[in-house]
């Protein structure tokens, strides 16, 4: 099966192998995680600071943290590729919130914070590898939802805001904000369930 | 907070969405509850899939060069003091970009201004340099060897008007007129295709004077 996390032609380097050989000081881990992973991480790091010169300033954060910390990565806490993407997504919110003079997000210093905490012991990173397939179905369950769930969804993801924080800015009950985050994440959980249901019979 | 309002935070923790307060309270009890854990995991997918569900842009070329970079200065693991000080160079960049941001977006539009005024100015400036290239003819043909005066009397139509031209084989016409009554257009042709007429016609001129009179 396709993965989407490998979009470029046949590397002989694994995600984790070519993190080790980074670790080695071997350049080439870092060239392959970079011609892999920059696009989805610069697409991510422009779509939250809208600047094309600053999204680039979060890709050059992005993969030097990940070089100062290769050596920290721990597998069962996700993929690579879910570790470099929530460092841009902390790296891109800590941009914008400077550039509103605000202070850094909750993630605090730390990007292995909030859904990297939670240590996964059977999971390798073949298993949490997003599939093409997968990104389709959550895109499609985030258009279809309910505008304003996704609005709140989006003002948490891209914009960093806090539950209490999108509830001042839209002007709505606290509770109402939590419902709607709630069942945003519920449905495009949802989406993927469906998706491994109909995966599994096959794989086994 | 019972176990079960607790698990419901699960989805906005994996979301990185909790209040201080809230996160507190569910990391204390997730610490310990596997259920919770399970339900934090089962988010963790859809956070990753909105990641890939923007639009797809390719950095500019430039910028592998520049993050590659990074990655030939790093030291043998082990060698800690070594480790720490691109580290905390980089800390210190990062610091100094996050303090630059708002003067770089204030720079961005004194750019923009500045762009609109180079433009402005280079318009002038062809402007200008097609009015020298004209000029540069003229000399050249008043200068030309073989130039001939040949000078022109008005007609009934426009009896006060006078008229000058120099004209040259190789160079071509160089047409002076004065006192002619206004509205009225001067043709200047040229024979050869290869020399264009330069002309300069005073249209409105009062004075009787010629410039090139003399």
């Amino acid at each position: 099966m396709k993965r989407f996390d490998r979009p470029l032609m046949e590397t002989p380097l694994s995600d984790g192998d070519a993190l080790t050989a980074t670790v080695r000081g071997d350049g080439t881990g870092l060239a392959t995680l970079y011609d892999r992973y920059s696009r989805v991480v610069y697409s991510l790091a422009l779509r939250i600071v809208q600047i094309e010169a600053e999204a680039e300033d979060v890709v050059q954060e992005v993969f030097a943290q990940m070089f100062r910390q290769a050596e920290r990565y721990d597998n069962r806490r996700g993929s690579v590729s879910s570790w470099l993407l929530t460092i841009a997504r902390t790296r891109a919110i800590d941009h914008v919130r400077a550039r509103k003079r605000l202070p850094d997000s909750r993630f605090g210093r730390e990007p292995e914070a909030a859904a990297e905490n939670v240590p996964d012991p059977r999971a390798n990173q073949e298993s949490q590898t997003l599939t093409d397939e997968q990104v389709q179905r959550v895109r499609r369950a985030l258009g279809d939802l309910p505008a304003e769930q996704r609005k709140a969804l989006e003002l948490a993801y891209y914009d960093g805001l806090s539950q209490s924080e999108i509830a001042e800015r839209l002007k709505e009950p606290l509770g109402t904000v939590k419902s709607r985050i709630r069942a945003a994440m519920m449905r495009l959980r949802d989406s993927l369930e469906l998706d491994k249901r109909m995966r599994e019979p096959q794989a086994r | 907070m019972s176990h079960e309002e607790l698990r419901e935070l699960a989805s906005a923790y994996a979301l990185g969405a909790l209040d201080p307060g809230d996160r507190q309270r569910f990391e204390a009890h997730l610490a310990g509850c596997a259920e919770c854990q399970a339900e934090v995991r089962s988010f963790r997918p859809v956070v990753d899939a909105l990641a890939h569900t923007v639009d797809s842009r390719q950095p500019s070329a430039q910028l592998r060069a520049r993050v590659l970079s990074v990655g030939s200065t790093r030291p043998a693991k082990g060698s800690r003091a070594a480790t720490v000080l691109p580290w905390f160079l980089a800390t210190a960049a990062a610091i100094a970009l996050a303090a630059l941001t708002p003067y770089t977006v204030q720079l961005r539009n004194r750019t923009r201004e500045l762009a609109a005024a180079v433009r402005d100015l280079s318009a002038r400036l062809a402007d200008t340099d097609r009015q020298l290239v004209a000029a540069r003819v003229e000399v050249s043909l008043l200068a030309a060897p073989d130039v001939r005066r040949v000078d022109l009397r008005g007609q009934s139509a426009a009896p006060q008007a006078g008229a000058r031209a120099y004209y040259s084989r190789s160079r071509g016409v160089y047409f002076v007129a004065s006192d002619l009554p206004h509205p009225m257009i001067a043709v200047v042709r040229s024979s050869s295709p290869t020399c264009r007429p330069a002309c300069r016609i005073p249209m409105c001129s009062r004075s009787r004077s010629n410039p090139l009179a003399g």
